[in-house]
C-alpha cells in the first residue's frame, strides 16, 4: 500500500528528531559526572541548552533541574503533535493525554486530603493540548468537585470510581480508571493509522507492563486487589484479551501469575520481573518493568525504521530520556555513586 | 541535764529516739524493698536496650531503600504520592508507678499510608511506619529505663545514708542517752545512800 506524504513526513521527522536525543553512552557519561553543576555543564544537547543556560546556578537543585527536564519532555511531545495532521494529529493528541493523566493524578492526590495545589506543581500543558481546565480544577474545594469538572470530558466514566476511592481512602481507583480510559482512547486512535495494528500492539504491551507493576506490586505489599477487579473488563478490552485472563492474573499467587504471563503474548516481560519476585521489592519490580518495556520498544527502531512504530519508538525514547535524567539529577543531589544508578 | 544533737538525756527522749529508730529501720526496709523491685524492673528492661542497635540498623536499611525509591521516581512524583498521607495523631500517657514517672505513647490516629497510590512510595512508607512504631517502643522503654535508673540511684543513696549514717547516729544517740541516764541514776543512788548514811 502506498504511504501518504504525511506518514512519510512524520517518520522522517522522527528520524531527524531522534538525533537530538541523548544516546546510551551520553547518558552513561552523565551518570559519571561529579555533581549537579557538572551535569549542567555536560548536558549540551540542543533542546536543553536554552532552558539550562537561563538557570540561576545559585538556586540549582535536583527539583529545579527535573522541572526543566519535564518542560523539555513536554515541548518535544507537543512539537511532534504540532507537525502532525489528520489522523496522525488525532493519534498524537490522544497520545499526549498521558501528560494530562499525570496532572490528574497529582490533582486527585492533593484533593483527597484537601491540600492546596498550584499550577507550578503540574506539568505545564498548553491549553490547546488538553481538554481539562486545570486552572479551574486546582481551585476546587474537594475531590467530589473534581468529578464535576471531569463530567464533560472523556474521563466522565471516572465518576464511578469516586465512591470507591473515598471508601478505601486512596486515589488508586481514580488513577486506574483515568489510565484505562487513556489507553482505550489512544488505542482507538491508533487503530485507524496505517500500520495501526502494530502501534496498537505496542501500546497494549506498554499498558500490560504497567498493569504487571500495579498487580504484582499490590501482591508484594499484600494489598487487596478488589479495586482492579472492578476494571478487569476495560483492562481486558484495552489489552485485547479475555476478562478471565485478567481475573486469573489478579487472583493467582505470584508464581502462578508468572506462569499466566508466560502463556500469554506478554511473556517477554517475565525475565525482567523474575529478580523482583525473589527480592519482593516493588522498586525492583518498577525498574524491571521499565527495563523490560525499554528493551521491548528499542527493538522497534531496528525492525520497523520506516513505520509508525518508529514514531512510537521516538516518543517512548523522549519519555525514557526524561525518566533517566530525573534519575541522574536526583542521584547526583543525593551523592549516589555512578555504579549505583541504574538507568532505565 | 546534758544534751546531744539537741536532745536532752531524759527517759522521754530515750523513748522518742527508740521510736524514731524503729520507724527509720522500717522505712529503710521499705526503701530496700523498693530498691530491689526497681532493680528487678530495670533488669527486665535492660535486655531490651539492645533493640536500639537493631532498630537503627533497620532504619538505615529503610533509608537506603528510600533513597533508591526517590531516585527511581523523582522528587515531584514522590512529593505528589506522599501528599495523600494524613497526619499522625498521638497521645502521651503519664503514669506514676512507685513514685516513678513513666510515659506511654498511644497512636490515636495512624498516618494513612494505605492511601498512597504509587506502589514504590507506598513500599517505603509502609516500612518507615513499621520502623517508626518500633522506634517509638524503644524510646518508651529507654525512657522507662532512664526513670528507673534515676530512681534506683536515688533510692540506693537514701538506703545507704540511712544504713550508714542515720541509723548508726540514732543508735549512738540512744546509747549515749542510756549511758547518761544510767550515770544519773547511779549518782542519784550514791547521793541518796550518802544522805541515808549521814542521817543514820
Amino acid at each position: 500500500m502506498l504511504k501518504s506524504a504525511q506518514y512519510i513526513y512524520l517518520v522522517s521527522r522522527a528520524h531527524g528528531l531522534a538525533t537530538r536525543l541523548l544516546t546510551d553512552s551520553e547518558l552513561e557519561n552523565l551518570k559519571k559526572v561529579k555533581d549537579l553543576f557538572s551535569l549542567l555543564d555536560q548536558l549540551t544537547k540542543e533542546d536543553y541548552i536554552q532552558p539550562l543556560s537561563a538557570l540561576d546556578r545559585d538556586r540549582l537543585d535536583a527539583a529545579l533541574l527535573n522541572n526543566i527536564f519535564s518542560r523539555v519532555y513536554v515541548d518535544r511531545l507537543i512539537y511532534f503533535t504540532k507537525i502532525s495532521s489528520g489522523k496522525f494529529r488525532d493519534f498524537m493528541m490522544n497520545y499526549i493525554r498521558r501528560l494530562e493523566v499525570e496532572n490528574l493524578r497529582r490533582v486527585f492526590r492533593a484533593k483527597l486530603r484537601n491540600k492546596p495545589i498550584s499550577m507550578d506543581e503540574l506539568i505545564p500543558i498548553p491549553r490547546e493540548y488538553t481538554i481539562i481546565n486545570f486552572q479551574d480544577i486546582i481551585n476546587v474545594a474537594s475531590l467530589d468537585d473534581v468529578s464535576y469538572h471531569l463530567s464533560p470530558t472523556i474521563y466522565r466514566n471516572v465518576q464511578e470510581a469516586f465512591p470507591m476511592a473515598k471508601s478505601i481512602n486512596s486515589t488508586l481507583p481514580l488513577e486506574l480508571a483515568v489510565e484505562a480510559i487513556y489507553y482505550s482512547k489512544v488505542i482507538e486512535a491508533a487503530n485507524i493509522l496505517p500500520s495501526g495494528k502494530r502501534v496498537v500492539e505496542i501500546l497494549r504491551n506498554e499498558y500490560f507492563s504497567k498493569l504487571v507493576y500495579y498487580i504484582l506490586g499490590m501482591k508484594f505489599l499484600n494489598a487487596p486487589l478488589v479495586v482492579f477487579e472492578k476494571y478487569s473488563s476495560i483492562m481486558a478490552r484495552n489489552l485485547g484479551t479475555s476478562v478471565e485472563f485478567i481475573n486469573d492474573f489478579l487472583r493467582a499467587r505470584e508464581d502462578v501469575a508468572l506462569n499466566i504471563i508466560l502463556r500469554s503474548k506478554y511473556k517477554w516481560i517475565v525475565k525482567f520481573i523474575e529478580p523482583a519476585l525473589e527480592t519482593r521489592s516493588v522498586n525492583d519490580l518498577y525498574k524491571g518493568v521499565l527495563h523490560g518495556f525499554r528493551d521491548f520498544y528499542k527493538d522497534l527502531s531496528k525492525r520497523y525504521p520506516l513505520d509508525m512504530a518508529y514514531v512510537l519508538w521516538y516518543l517512548y525514547s523522549v519519555e525514557f530520556e526524561y525518566l533517566n535524567l530525573v534519575q541522574i539529577a536526583t542521584a547526583k543531589e543525593l551523592g549516589i555513586p555512578p555504579d549505583e544508578i541504574e538507568l532505565f | 541535764m546534758s544534751s546531744i544533737m539537741g536532745v536532752s538525756a531524759s527517759r522521754g527522749a530515750l523513748l522518742e529516739a527508740r521510736k524514731q529508730l524503729q520507724f527509720i529501720k522500717k522505712s529503710t526496709e521499705i526503701l530496700e524493698m523498693k530498691r530491689d523491685k526497681v532493680a528487678s524492673e530495670l533488669n527486665k528492661y535492660l535486655n531490651q536496650l539492645g533493640r536500639r542497635e537493631e532498630v537503627e540498623r533497620k532504619i538505615m536499611s529503610v533509608y537506603k531503600k528510600f533513597i533508591k525509591a526517590l531516585v527511581s521516581v523523582g522528587h515531584e512524583e514522590f512529593k505528589s504520592a506522599a501528599s495523600v498521607v494524613s497526619n499522625m495523631e498521638t497521645k502521651l500517657h503519664r503514669h506514676l508507678v512507685m513514685g516513678i514517672e513513666e510515659y506511654d505513647v498511644e497512636i490515636t490516629k495512624p498516618p494513612s499510608v494505605e492511601s498512597i497510590s504509587n506502589l514504590v512510595v507506598k513500599e517505603v512508607a509502609d516500612e518507615f511506619y513499621k520502623i517508626f512504631i518500633e522506634m517509638l517502643e524503644v524510646a518508651v522503654i529507654e525512657n522507662k529505663i532512664e526513670a528507673l535508673a534515676y530512681d534506683l540511684m536515688n533510692t540506693a543513696r537514701k538506703v545507704n545514708a540511712l544504713q550508714k549514717i542515720i541509723i548508726p547516729s540514732y543508735q549512738d544517740l540512744i546509747r549515749y542517752i542510756e549511758e547518761r541516764i544510767m550515770e544519773e541514776e547511779l549518782s542519784e543512788f550514791v547521793r541518796t545512800k550518802f544522805i541515808v548514811d549521814r542521817k543514820g
